[in-house]
């Protein structure tokens, strides 16, 4: 592989992905088309209803296919995905907490970023040790991190009025209803900055795959590697969930399929495995849209949902494929 | 700088060989060869600079300074004095070593035990010197007051029981692990000072475990021993190409390089690793058990390609090994850790010698013994 054929494919990958995202624009429960501009009211379904959902749910595809790919890595887990190290029951928990507090969207989303970066702080603290033990450690404090957010986020459901609660559960199932241009730039601005420091630990990951003493003869400082990759991925997994709260399995199935497609060598995969994320998560977003449309009966699925109904048994069917 | 008059010890056991192995007859010869320490196409005697070890840098500790012997405690005498020892180890400045057992049938050589090849340990030679090497994980005392030296050009053993600490003298040496107390130096610079990847370029370390959780292609895991002179995110220049295919070549992995690591028998694995170390293009080459779970064959092959690495690519190995046979038949020098602590290094012939193997070991003499004459080692009775 080349400088110059690596290039030229995340060109193509990108275009690729402007693409779909170019497709699902034109896709919808209102017949509204980029070529079919008829009123204002199309102008604003385009510009202020769809076009924030679908880069959000890119940014969001990108942040989850990213840092499930490190996070695989970082853990030598190919089970592993980017909810797993707690920063996501911490972001869940400030969205919980500004719901139940009754702020306004935004700052829902900035409670749960601020909660994320809270966990991100104490799990760094707790796991910090010897460089061997610290991945166990940073997996264990995760789970166990998970595990008391979502106890409090049910703790704080239960104490407030039910309409709110409801909005608690909508965070839970993640969806990409509430997006506006702004944060949706934020957003992307914080998930590219991971996702290029996670792009820039490429070929350490690469060497860390084979263990941590490989790694230190091939010049890699373990301790730095799994601190910076720590921090890259929950970065923009709180950023992430804070905007769109849990969206299950992006994380999980993308980087396996990528890795399906290129293997694991990481500076290969993990851009494919974040513009898969993106890819995969605006077809969903397009599909939880438009499914259930027709008739008299409208609603939108949470695009959570999807994920989990296409994810659930495509991750098993991976499985059985791996271990056979 | 002559060879001194010891180093043909190595070459008089050239010719009672004759009962051994096929293979075994040149790296005896050689033997005489790396104890002059002048390696065929590195540098001729005369370009040598002779400092005797008094006034040596890399690695001379003021308080075992010049040529007086050292008396460390042995499995026979627990708790004797060090001033008045009943037996114990009698070791050289940082080289030689005799035997000398409480009955002290062994205390003739005693004399010849103040370094008798000093000056060719010298710090010219010596391309990587550990001194006063001390490391304790949590309570446990892995190594005390440990001094190990690698000629350059040199292929050493480093033998010694389960738990003697090879493998922390290794990983210290690569650099990979920080002694609380003593320095490690490597061609005139401290090593645990050296920016990682200007160490990495010099040192390749293969470990005693390779995990590998995702499928790798042996050519990628190869190209892996070039990280550390990749700028980019990755990709690969003609050179490191070149590194990678000659690294294939040498190891004779070029075969099945397009074939998954892990379905490689285990024999092939250990090649492939140690063409990624050598891919590395390094100095020095430290492996930790690179025999260990190989059927006699592969740990025959594996040990040819190391004698081809040391002599076509001129390159310093060391090795942690448990088969002594292999240890006498491959290497060149030897050091035996016990306890944390170096009780011998010099020529095979002369350390890997009945009654200090089998205080390394804390075995009978008469095994030690044993297993001397069946594999033909000849040592010093």
């Amino acid at each position: 592989m080349t400088r110059r054929r690596w290039y030229s494919l995340q060109a193509t990958l990108l275009l690729g992905m402007g693409g779909v995202a170019f497709c699902a624009l034109n896709i919808g429960p209102s017949p509204v088309t980029l070529f079919q501009i008829l009123s204002a009211t199309d102008v604003a379904i385009l510009w202020q209803a769809r076009l924030p959902r679908i880069l959000l749910a890119l940014a969001v595809g990108m942040a989850l296919g990213g840092a499930g790919a490190s996070y695989q890595a970082l853990l030598r887990n190919p089970l592993a995905d980017p909810y797993i190290l707690g920063v996501s029951g911490g972001a869940a928990l400030g969205s919980a907490i500004g719901i139940g507090a009754g702020l306004p969207f935004p700052f829902i989303a900035l409670a749960a970023f601020v909660a994320s970066l809270g966990t991100i702080g104490l799990i760094l603290m707790i796991a910090r040790g010897d460089a061997v033990h610290t991945t166990y450690r940073l997996l264990l404090t995760g789970v166990v991190c998970n595990a008391f957010a979502f106890a409090c986020i049910m703790a704080v459901q239960a104490v407030i009025p039910i309409e709110r609660s409801h909005e608690i559960l909508v965070v839970l199932m993640g969806n990409l209803t509430l997006a506006d241009l702004q944060i949706t730039w934020w957003v992307f601005g914080i998930v590219i900055v991971g996702l290029i420091i996670l792009m820039r630990h490429a070929r350490a990951l690469d060497a860390w795959t084979l263990g941590a003493e490989t790694a230190a003869s091939l010049g890699i400082d373990p301790a730095r590697l799994q601190r910076t990759i720590f921090l890259a991925g929950s970065l923009v997994v709180g950023a992430s969930v804070a905007a769109s709260g849990l969206i299950g399995f992006v994380g999980l199935i993308v980087p396996h399929a990528a890795r399906l497609i290129v293997g694991h060598r990481h500076h290969l995969l993990l851009p494919l495995s974040a513009c898969g994320g993106g890819v995969f998560l605006v077809v969903a977003d397009t599909v939880a849209r438009s499914a259930l449309h027709g008739g008299d009966y409208t609603t939108e699925l949470p695009v959570g949902v999807v994920t989990a109904l296409v994810g659930a048994p495509l991750f098993l069917w991976l499985l059985r494929k791996r271990t056979a | 700088m002559t060879a001194p008059p010891n180093a043909t010890i190595g070459g008089a056991h050239v010719a009672p060989s004759t009962g051994k192995a096929g293979g075994a007859s040149p790296s005896r010869a050689r033997c005489a060869l790396g104890d002059s320490l002048v390696h065929p196409l590195r540098g001729s005697p005369d370009s040598v600079v002779a400092t005797p070890p008094s006034s040596g840098t890399a690695g001379s500790r003021p308080s075992f300074a010049g040529p007086r012997s050292r008396v460390e405690d042995c499995a026979e005498c627990d708790g004797a004095s060090p001033s008045t020892p009943r037996c114990g180890w009698v070791v050289g400045p940082r080289t030689s070593v005799r035997g000398v057992s409480c009955s002290g049938e062994a205390s003739s050589q005693g004399a010849t035990g103040v370094s008798p090849w000093g000056p060719t340990e010298g710090p010219a030679n010596t391309l990587l010197g550990a001194s006063a090497i001390v490391f304790v994980y949590g309570r446990h005392t892995a190594l005390r007051d440990c001094d190990a030296h690698l000629p350059e050009g040199s292929m050493t053993a480093l033998l010694g029981p389960n738990g003697a600490g090879k493998s922390t003298l290794l990983r210290i040496m690569a650099g990979i692990a920080t002694p609380q107390s003593g320095t490690v130096r490597f061609a005139e610079t401290t090593l645990h000072t050296m920016p990682h990847r200007t160490r990495v370029q010099r040192i390749a370390y293969v470990p005693q475990h390779c995990t590998i959780e995702f499928p790798l292609r042996v050519r990628d895991m190869v190209a892996l021993g070039r990280v550390p002179f990749q700028t980019g995110l990755g990709w690969l220049t003609a050179r490191d190409h070149t590194a990678v295919d000659n690294a294939l070549a040498t190891l004779e992995c070029t075969a099945f390089a397009n074939r998954l690591f892990h379905t490689l028998s285990g024999g092939e694995q250990q090649r492939v690793l140690i063409a990624r170390a050598l891919a590395q293009a390094p100095q020095l080459l430290l492996l930790d058990e690179p025999a260990i779970h190989l059927d006699p064959a592969a740990q025959l092959s594996v040990m040819t390609a190391l004698q081809h690495i040391q002599r076509e690519r001129h390159c310093t190995i060391c090795c942690a090994l448990h088969d002594l046979n292999l240890a006498y038949h491959f290497c060149d020098r030897a050091i035996l850790l016990h306890a944390g602590t170096v009780r011998a290094s010099g020529a095979v012939t002369e350390v890997m010698i009945p009654a200090t193997l089998s205080a390394i070991y804390e075995a009978p003499i008469a095994w030690a013994q044993g297993l001397m004459a069946r594999h033909g080692i000849r040592g010093r009775p």
